[in-house]
């Protein structure tokens, strides 16, 4: 997949998955992995910036002598959500669009 | 735990010295929770190892999001540098290295190049104010007002120029901003464009109040120039304008006694003419601005007139190449011939009608017209910029000579302006 297509993507699927329910960052690590095959690398910086710009909030939980911090989802980070999905509806229009053509194609040859 | 697990969180740790404590704490504790995590899930070493990647990665990723963030908060030329320079180490293709040069080069260079600018505009500031110091200890003792305006001309020109450098400081951080997100985007794990709107905020309100004090400094220079009276003795200067105060000094003397004419100005006019006095008699009046002094004597048959600065006005050296208004009259009798006439100004016109044995006449900007009252001399004449016109013939080059003459020499010079001769 193209890695700018990819990025969007990511920052988008860890807003989805957080929004299903809190989570912790090993967690969702895994979550994603199930889903889409990115670097660990990738995830770490994203959450980061999804925090510091106040679309996640964070909160620790104590659990087997040391800390998991947890991650939630804020408004901002649910407005910022709603954009990816429209952007996203929109891409998949076009999609539909270009599937429809190859699929032609395929029927001509 | 892992021996190897400890290596990696250690190579981690010592890769990240230097971070703010922030930042690299906040990446220890995500990598350290992850593996921690990821043990008790069951997973080995070697696996956790892949997963994570070569820890350099990391580390330079690290390094590359803080120094964005650090210059985005508070943008200025030397963090724009460093993180474009760990934007660029931690991009590993040369593919990607290329494009991000491609995308990134004009605005960084730009941004850095509104720095240099805005640099450039301060030390103007400060040039302003250390010109200004050093005219004002070039004046003479007395003249607080007019002193008092020269520090406000400093004041209101640092002003000025800070304002400008600030003006500039500001749009290279617009620059830097937008130069930060193509570094941002380049970064293969990122595509996030947004900032802080809080920090912004801030910055934006310590820009607001350094113009403020820019504002402020420029309107206490006007205040202080202003009761001076400086603006006006220059603008009068400048524009070869009659100032308004005025004070005539005169002297008359006998004929007989004077055989040598010598006058010197700033920027006054100089005009020697014959018939215009009382018969015998050789009369000087000289219109005298407040900012000027003059002597006036005669030493053994030679007459000696020289226009000289009160040292009230700062830099008057600078603008005296204006032509003035003002005017020095040196009148002789009708039959009077002088044995020597030497005539000197630094911007003022000249204007010679007399018969002399010899006349050395120097102007800078000024024009000069010499009447030769019928007289042959041995002439030279010289015009850098302007014409030379000789009993209404134009003379090309900027120099003309002639050696007819019976014994009388007439040398005239003028660096700036046009030289007439009947």
């Amino acid at each position: 997949m193209d890695p700018q297509l990819k990025k969007g993507i990511l920052d988008a699927l860890v807003l989805a998955l957080i929004k299903d329910g809190d989570t912790y960052g090993y967690q969702l690590s895994e979550r994603v992995a199930e889903i889409v095959d990115v670097a660990e690398t990738a995830l770490y910086p994203v959450l980061r910036r999804q925090e510091t710009q106040g679309m996640l909030e964070t909160y620790s939980i104590e659990h087997n002598g040391r800390l998991r911090k947890y991650y939630r989802i804020t408004g901002a980070g649910r407005a910022k959500l709603g954009e990816f999905i429209e952007e996203l509806s929109e891409l998949e229009r076009l999609i539909a669009v270009i599937m429809k053509g190859a699929r032609n194609d395929g029927k001509q040859a | 735990m892992g021996n190897r697990l400890d290596d990696l969180k250690l190579t981690i740790r010592g890769g990240l010295v230097g971070l703010p404590e922030e930042a690299a704490g906040r990446a220890l504790d995500y990598y350290g929770e992850y593996i921690a995590e990821a043990l008790e899930a069951g997973r080995s070493e070697e696996e956790i190892l892949k997963k994570l990647g070569r820890p350099e990665e990391i580390i330079a990723l690290v390094k590359a999001e803080a120094s964005l963030d650090n210059a985005e908060m508070r943008p200025g030329p030397f963090r724009l540098i460093g993180a474009a320079r760990k934007v660029f180490g931690s991009i590993v293709t040369s593919a990607a290295r290329v494009s991000l040069l491609i995308g990134a080069a004009v605005p960084y260079t730009l941004a850095l190049g509104l720095y240099i600018a805005s640099g450039a505009a301060v030390l103007g500031a400060l040039g302003a104010v250390a010109l200004m110091i050093d005219g004002i200890s070039g004046m003479s003792a007395g003249f607080v007002l007019e002193k008092i305006g020269a520090a406000g001309v400093a004041v209101f020109a640092a002003a000025v120029f800070a304002a400008a450098g600030l003006g500039l400081w500001l749009a290279a951080n617009r620059i830097t901003r937008l130069t930060l997100r193509v570094l941002r985007r380049s970064l293969k794990r990122d595509w996030e464009r947004g900032r802080d709107a809080g920090t912004g905020q801030t910055a934006s309100l310590g820009l607001k109040k350094a113009f403020l004090i820019c504002a402020a400094s420029a309107l206490l220079g006007i205040v202080l120039i202003i009761p001076s009276g400086l603006p006006m003795r220059y603008f009068s200067i400048w524009n070869s304008m009659r100032p308004g105060h005025l004070t005539a000094v005169a002297g008359i003397y006998n004929a007989t006694d004077i055989s040598e004419i010598e006058a010197t100005t700033l920027n006054s006019r100089i005009v020697v003419r014959t018939g215009a006095a009382p018969s015998e008699s050789i009369r000087v009046i000289y219109e005298k601005p407040d900012w000027m002094a003059n002597t006036l004597a005669l030493h053994s048959k030679r007459l000696i007139f020289c226009e000289i600065s009160r040292g009230m006005l700062p830099f008057l050296g600078f603008i005296a190449r204006h032509e003035g208004m003002t005017a020095v009259m040196i009148e002789v009798p009708p039959n009077y011939a002088a044995k020597a006439v030497q005539i000197q100004s630094t911007g003022g016109h000249i204007s010679v009608d007399l018969q002399a044995g010899s006349i050395r006449v120097k102007t800078g900007d000024g024009n000069i017209r010499f009447s030769s009252r019928g007289w042959i001399y041995n002439i030279k004449v010289y015009a850098r910029k302007g014409s030379i016109t000789v009993k209404g013939r134009l003379f090309d080059g900027g120099v003309y000579a002639s050696g007819a003459g019976e014994g009388h020499i007439a040398e005239l010079r003028s660096s700036g302006g046009k030289i007439e001769i009947d």
